[in-house]
């Protein structure tokens, strides 16, 4: 792992979060930067592959969501099946841009169960990812509850998305 | 950019039930009597129960109990219902709910109260009408939204929502359920801040020039002596400098017994118990707030209230600047909206800077307190602020004619509660309706980004994106953890 992310290395639940201050700033600094930004990209991602512990990864994800791009995906895609890594992985992909994320968050749909299940029910919602629609109607009205009320949610937002652009496109002048 | 406040109905007129229908339907705490007396019946100047509002709370912290003993004084509100997740303080809820309702539970007229940890559970109720929503901010737009789904009528507390999208989904919701809401802001009902917004949106000091408001570094909150005992992990000499909300990774203590701490966290990502998230020492502290999976720092603590004020001052409560400049570009001294018209609403530490930085009042002239801000037009000067020194203005032409009796206002006694709880008889907008929450909360986000990139951005207020700036869109929202979505 790059020396830069010896920090990310060492955090854990209690921490120094002003130790993690270098990197903040090596993020805002590299805006504009595609060079830098793929650097950094990289760094994160062995520190996902790394024994991290889990305050240092759910940090990286955090920072993805914002920088990720497809690079981040296959990692964190993999980190859906993982029972204390999942939602992390969620809150990165969800800021990701591109199809790469919507087929790998519908290959997880089939295969988790559980609240794993609808948090990536809510994530292609959140997208408005139409192609998740048979797969999402299959799930409606379904014995589970909750992800019965997911799968409407998220029907609901797709249906919004496809009138109005996706989030994060314009959604004030509905 | 004329408010749209009071000028437009909310659909979904209340349904009146039955007393009889509803006092079956509750399992309360206290029983009914067997002979129903005349107040109860709606004589003696009693609203009878049938009128009344039914209410169920959650949340009950100090402001908590706050709005509880507001509303509980309101004769035509009856608090039927109330949620904690804390169950000392479900039990101190309860206990000030029974002290406030003395007289009523000894006369009969009062059905009782549930009491319940989940707050799924309270809304599942058909004879709740409104609820009041009064916890932490990251709880705001989700228990928001699912209580609009629930064909509840909302007072939520400020600011509405942890990002501009979720912000925006919860104006979608209320909108789309046709309910009430009103955002906890109260100071826009306060007589002597709706005088000085009233007079300066009637041009009372001319075209304005410029705004100062504050917004303050974590080291405000940081260096307080609750968070000692975790100094190494907050590391305030280096995050105090902080001009955002950050992700502290605080040491995991045991969970105090009766407080359901995955419910308390909720949609945020999952983390161990510590108590400088939740325990809260004084009443004006918002414990949560420094962190940035449960609160929006400054925008927590008067950033929303303030801006809510001075937007509706401007007449842009509705709206957005079309710009945020950072003091990078050196354009200002300090972090900078920019509106269409060329308002600019300058933030500063302390006010001390409006005449240091900007020489934009003379010397003596006299600022104190929050929740507002200093308005400069080309008549004068004024502020929008009741604490401490009240209103404050200049020259003294100016604060003769803005004492004037013409510039008196009448809000016909009514705080922010009435008019809530008048609105939801009236289907009308309240004062502070949901768009104008969302916008107030939208700008703390907005300036939380700006910090966080550490440069200028362009915003269009309408469709609500930073144009041809994928990047940063991206920080407009944020996931949440499973289950829970809005």
């Amino acid at each position: 792992v790059n020396d830069g992310m010896l920090p990310l290395m060492a955090y854990d639940w209690g921490g120094d979060r002003g130790a993690l201050a270098g990197i903040d700033q090596r993020i805002a600094e590299a805006q504009g930067d595609k060079k830098q930004l793929k650097e950094i990209e990289k760094d994160f991602l062995e520190v996902l592959q790394s024994d991290a512990k889990l305050p240092a990864k759910e940090y990286v994800c955090r920072q993805l969501a914002f920088i990720g791009t497809g690079r981040s995906v296959p990692v964190l895609a993999k980190m859906l099946y993982d029972e204390d890594l999942s939602d992390g992985a969620r809150f990165a992909l969800e800021g990701i841009p591109g199809s790469s994320v919507d087929k790998a968050l519908r290959a997880a749909l089939e295969k988790l169960d559980g609240d794993r299940r609808v948090g990536i029910v809510n994530s292609l919602g959140e997208r408005g990812d139409r192609k998740a629609i048979p797969a999402l109607s299959k799930m409606q009205n379904g014995p589970d509850k909750e992800l019965s009320a997911a799968v409407e949610t998220s029907l609901r937002k797709i249906a919004a998305h496809t009138e109005h652009g996706p989030a994060g496109h314009g959604r004030g002048d509905r | 950019m004329e408010s749209k406040s009071g000028k437009h109905k909310t659909g979904g007129v209340i349904s009146r039930r039955t007393f009889i229908g509803r006092a079956a339907a509750v399992a309360g705490a206290f029983s009914a009597p067997a002979i129903i007396p005349a107040s109860a019946l709606g004589a003696d100047g009693h609203t009878a129960p049938s009128n009344r509002i039914t209410v169920g709370q959650i949340g009950l912290g100090r402001m908590g109990v706050g709005h509880l003993r507001h509303l509980a004084h309101h004769a035509s509100v009856e608090i039927l219902a109330l949620c904690e997740v804390d169950r000392t303080r479900l039990d101190d809820g309860k206990m000030a709910l029974e002290g406030l309702y003395a007289k009523k539970i000894e006369n009969g007229t009062y059905r009782g109260c549930d009491y319940y940890n989940d707050y799924r559970e309270m809304l599942a109720r058909d004879d709740i009408d409104a609820v009041m929503i009064v916890t932490p901010d990251h709880w705001h737009t989700p228990q928001s939204i699912h209580a609009v789904e629930s064909g509840k009528d909302i007072y939520c507390e400020k600011p509405v929502s942890m990002t501009v999208d979720e912000g925006r989904q919860l104006v979608d919701a209320v909108q789309r359920n046709g309910r009430v809401f009103q955002n906890g802001s109260q100071y826009r009902t306060n007589p002597a801040i709706r005088r000085a917004c009233d007079f300066i949106r009637k041009g009372g000091l001319g075209t304005i020039k410029s705004v100062f408001t504050l917004w303050g570094s974590l080291g405000g909150m940081l260096g307080a002596e609750r968070f000692g005992p975790y100094a190494a992990s907050l590391n305030a000499t280096v995050t105090g400098r902080s001009m955002t909300t950050l992700d502290f990774a605080l040491p995991g203590e045991p969970v105090p017994e009766g407080l359901d701490w995955d419910l308390w966290v909720g949609p945020a990502l999952s983390r161990p118990y510590n108590p400088a998230y939740h325990f809260n020492p004084s009443r004006i502290v918002v414990p949560w707030s420094f962190c940035e999976d449960f609160g929006v720092g400054p925008s927590t603590w008067y950033h929303s209230h303030s801006m809510e004020v001075l937007q509706y001052a401007l007449g842009y409560e509705e709206s957005g600047p079309v710009e945020l400049i950072h003091p990078s570009s050196k354009e200002f001294p300090t972090l900078t909206y920019r509106y269409a018209n060329g308002v600019l609403i300058h933030l500063v530490e302390g006010w001390g800077q409006v005449k240091e930085l900007y020489g934009a009042v003379p010397e003596d002239a006299r600022l104190d307190g929050n929740f507002g801000g200093v308005v400069v037009g080309e008549r004068g000067w004024l502020t929008t602020m009741s604490d401490n020194a009240g209103i404050t203005g200049g020259p003294e032409e100016l604060m003769a004619e803005y004492n004037s009796p013409a510039h008196d206002v009448d809000l016909g006694g009514k705080d922010h509660h009435a008019n809530w709880l008048e609105c939801i008889k009236t289907r009308e907008k309240p004062h502070s309706h949901e768009e104008i929450g969302h916008r107030a909360a939208a700008l703390g986000h907005l300036t939380m980004i700006a910090y966080k990139l550490g440069r200028s951005l362009k915003w269009d207020p309408v469709r609500e994106v930073f144009p041809e700036d994928e990047q940063s869109n991206r920080l407009l929202r944020r996931a949440k953890r499973a289950p829970w979505h809005t």
